[in-house]
């Protein structure tokens, strides 16, 4: 069949070609064209078919373009945070900053490229200069705002109207380095951030300091050495209400142990009752109801487990709006895929395996512990990474017991009551997503994209896993 | 002393062993067993957990709403006063994403799974089905931010007029995260029929095409509408990618490139407020949800009973 096949698809014109030649004086011509017509249409409709799965395939790459597309950078930037208080003042230096390009163009990117100190040395010495590399440093710069009207003056006017000043504040991150005898300052990426009180606009920063650089070409600048700042990316950041400063720190740590909580209830329910159905249950009329009860469980619409959670857990059992919550949902959620993964794996196991055990004097106990179990192990265990990539990215349930709610904190830990953390809010990593997608701001669109990068990676990573789990599986195991 | 109790051990193991098992491990078999059963049977406490929360909630909401006024409805304002609870928009949404999903899902998974059963070398198969399988492994909120993102913008150059939030786009996108569960099933079932029925078609001198579609199709047809109706089940209770991409507003409308909510996404948008416990408009996604539940039901029930079938007739 598979030779047969191979043999179709890649000389697909042998076959039609030799009956012309042989039988031609034979059968009539309309059955010759019938049967080129008909082997046409077969190559068309393979071709359709692979096409389809390409097709089929191909969306999953845009999905993840999309994705990319819109929130890739979101995940290798982050924000300065202010952990103890620094003082600007131990060590300030004046130097004048000196942009590098001589082009007028008012853009981002211009903002971004490093930036000269010129005569640095005059406030500090080389020593000190020199102790500096490699450490983040803030420059405080106050760019001239007056002049700029012919230039940017639809973008600058907004903020210049509360404060007539002849500067606005800017300070920029950056790391410190020495190059052919000059300090160069690189910027971080989000590096230049408005003093203050001043909103935090991309577009109005960038404007501020590529023309305030286009026009003086040099100005004074005062720089902060700056170590007790210390800088977050998207993963180490908590949520915040400005896009720019958000991360998905508690949405990690809330996904990880809210998943710890649903597999201690799947995996030891679900395995046991899956040998429970196969190696002891009779045939009768209550095993038919549980079976019939399992392949209904595992077609319920995720949001009616929340609606069961919502009732049970929230209201009825009082467990408020937690880790507990959550996690005994999503494992109730997942348990019909376990039970189904260890029946499956239990099936495969030859019934000469349990014979030979039982003849050995073993109980019937013994024979599955010491033998069906760590047989089945492997089916089980790819059944429970495809339902744990299940449970981390299940989203309507977890909205329905109501933890669509703004958390900051991570869950407590402490050695007096190792548990607390169970009864703790937290937030997970699609409900965040969710979150950011249905708020208005544009901003928080890029983070829910870089998000949904680090949710779409985890879930088809697990599935791989649990995909080449099995095919080791087959491969490795032959009774 | 010690070569008596030496003495009357001897016999007494013996005896043990011919005895078979001792008490105590007898216990601990018992045990062991309800242990297990009641692991099993668990599953069915779960089950009347779920419908007796619903059952409850919904006996709230029915004691405001007559159940005829609840079905017949044709306008679902929960927050009017007074309130409007007829479902039929949010089953009108439902059944409009659902086509719009199917529409996609059924012709595209049929004719990847005759692709992978009848024409794809063996190897290519063993590695194209679980990589379509991860269509299905994508987390659903994050399909609803693409259908949000992209396909809907996508749909807007050619449908002019089209609103961001629309069925269209979310249907679509549901339509492929299905694929696979169309084509695996229906796929499995193919893979089932035996290779003689093949041959015998071969031997008549049918082509693949004609094999796949006038014998192993209808020999399989069992389990290809099992699979169908999974697809079906998943796309009634699918939520996030709605949720997200087809709006909130109930609207009694048919034409899909429309905005509409549905069952699901009315649940999720009251569940995201904060309804007091044992208000009407509480009570009412409990009432929306047994609908859901009752519609899947009916199709899992009758998949299941067509899944066994397949597997016995061969």
């Amino acid at each position: 069949m598979v030779a047969d096949n191979q043999s179709n698809s890649k000389n697909p014109d042998s076959v039609p070609a030799a009956p012309s030649a042989t039988y031609s004086a034979g059968i009539s011509p309309e059955i010759i064209a019938g049967l080129h017509r008909r082997k046409r249409w077969d190559r068309a409709f393979s071709t359709c078919g692979f096409l389809l799965v390409m097709g089929a395939l191909s969306v999953l790459a845009m999905l993840f373009g999309q994705l990319v597309y819109e929130g890739g950078g979101r995940l290798f930037r982050g924000h300065f945070v202010n952990d103890e208080g620094f003082s600007p003042k131990i060590n300030e230096i004046a130097g004048i900053l000196q942009h590098s390009g001589d082009d007028f163009a008012s853009n981002w990117e211009l903002a971004q490229r490093p930036l000269t100190i010129a005569n640095a040395s005059e406030r500090l010495t080389a020593e000190e200069l020199t102790s500096l590399i490699g450490k983040k440093v803030i420059v405080d710069g106050d760019v001239p705002s007056t002049g700029l009207s012919e230039m940017e003056s639809n973008t600058i006017a907004a903020s210049d109207e509360e404060s007539p000043k002849k500067y606005s504040k800017v300070s920029l991150h950056g790391t410190l380095s020495q190059s052919g005898g000059s300090w160069v300052v690189t910027p971080s990426p989000l590096a230049i951030l408005p003093a203050e009180g001043q909103p935090l606009d991309k577009s109005w920063v960038g404007n501020q300091v590529a023309v305030g650089f286009g026009l003086a070409k040099s100005l004074p600048l005062k720089t902060k050495s700056i170590e007790k700042l210390s800088f977050q990316n998207f993963f180490a950041s908590k949520p915040s209400s400005k896009a720019e400063e958000a991360g998905i720190l508690t949405a990690l740590v809330g996904s990880v142990l809210v998943v710890v909580v649903t597999m201690c209830l799947a995996i030891p329910l679900g395995i046991a009752a899956g040998v429970w159905l196969e190696e002891y249950a009779k045939k009768n009329w209550l095993t038919a109801l549980i079976e019939i009860n399992i392949a209904n469980l595992a077609g319920v619409p995720s949001i009616v487990w929340g609606l069961m959670a919502l009732g049970i857990f929230v209201y009825f059992l009082d467990l408020g709006r937690s880790i507990l919550t959550a996690g005994l949902t999503l494992g109730l959620l997942v348990l019909p895929i376990v039970i189904m993964a260890t029946r499956e794996a239990i099936r495969t196991i030859p019934s000469h395996i349990r014979e030979a055990s039982y003849a050995c004097g073993a109980t019937k106990w013994q024979t599955v512990r010491h033998h069906v179990i760590p047989y089945s192990m492997g089916g089980i265990l790819t059944g429970t990474i495809i339902g744990l990539s299940r449970a981390i990215g299940e989203t309507a349930p977890l909205i329905t017991i109501g933890a669509l709610t703004f958390v900051t904190s991570l869950p407590a830990f402490s050695w007096s009551n190792p548990f607390a953390w169970l009864n703790s809010g937290f937030t997970v990593m699609p409900i965040q997503i969710f979150g950011w997608v249905s708020r208005p701001q544009e901003d928080f669109r890029e983070n829910a994209a870089a998000a949904s990068i680090v949710l779409l990676a985890l879930t088809l990573a697990l599935n791989t896993t649990a995909i080449y789990f099995r095919n080791q599986l087959r491969k490795k195991i032959k009774w | 002393m010690a070569i008596e109790s030496a003495e009357k051990a001897g016999p007494k193991r013996y005896q043990r062993a011919r005895q078979g098992i001792s008490t105590r491990q007898r216990v601990t078999e018992g045990a062991i067993e309800w242990a297990l059963f009641l692991a099993g049977a668990s599953s069915i406490a779960i089950t009347v957990g779920v419908l007796s929360v619903l059952i409850y909630e919904s006996a709230g909401f029915f004691a405001h709403v007559s159940v005829w006024e609840f079905l017949t409805g044709t306008q679902w304002f929960p927050q009017f006063d007074p309130p409007k609870f007829g479902i039929l928009p949010l089953i009108c949404g439902t059944l409009v994403t659902t086509a719009v999903a199917l529409s996609v899902a059924i012709p595209v998974g049929t004719i990847i799974a005759i692709y992978l059963s009848e024409y794809a070398p063996h190897r290519l198969r063993n590695i194209l089905k679980p990589v379509l399988e991860l269509l299905s492994a994508v987390p659903t909120v994050v399909y609803g931010f693409f259908a949000l993102s992209f396909v809907t913008p996508f749909l807007q150059l050619f449908i002019p007029g089209l609103p961001g939030f629309n069925m269209l786009g979310p249907g679509l996108v549901m339509g492929v995260m299905i694929i696979p569960y169309v084509s695996s099933l229906s796929e499995d079932a193919m893979h089932a029929v035996p290779m003689t029925m093949r041959e015998g078609s071969y031997g008549m001198g049918a082509t693949k095409m004609q094999t796949a579609w006038r014998v192993v199709f209808p020999s399989a047809l069992s389990g290809i509408t099992a699979a169908y109706i999974l697809g079906i089940s998943r796309a009634l209770g699918e939520t996030m990618i709605v949720a997200l991409a087809a709006g909130l507003e109930p609207t009694l409308t048919m034409d899909p490139r429309q905005p509409a909510a549905t069952i699901t996404a009315y649940i999720v948008q009251v569940s995201g407020g904060d309804l007091p416990h044992g208000s009407i408009g509480y009570q009412s996604i409990f009432a929306a949800g047994l609908v859901l539940l009752l519609m899947t039901l009916v199709f899992n029930v009758w998949g299941y009973r067509l899944r066994k079938r397949y597997r016995e007739i061969y």
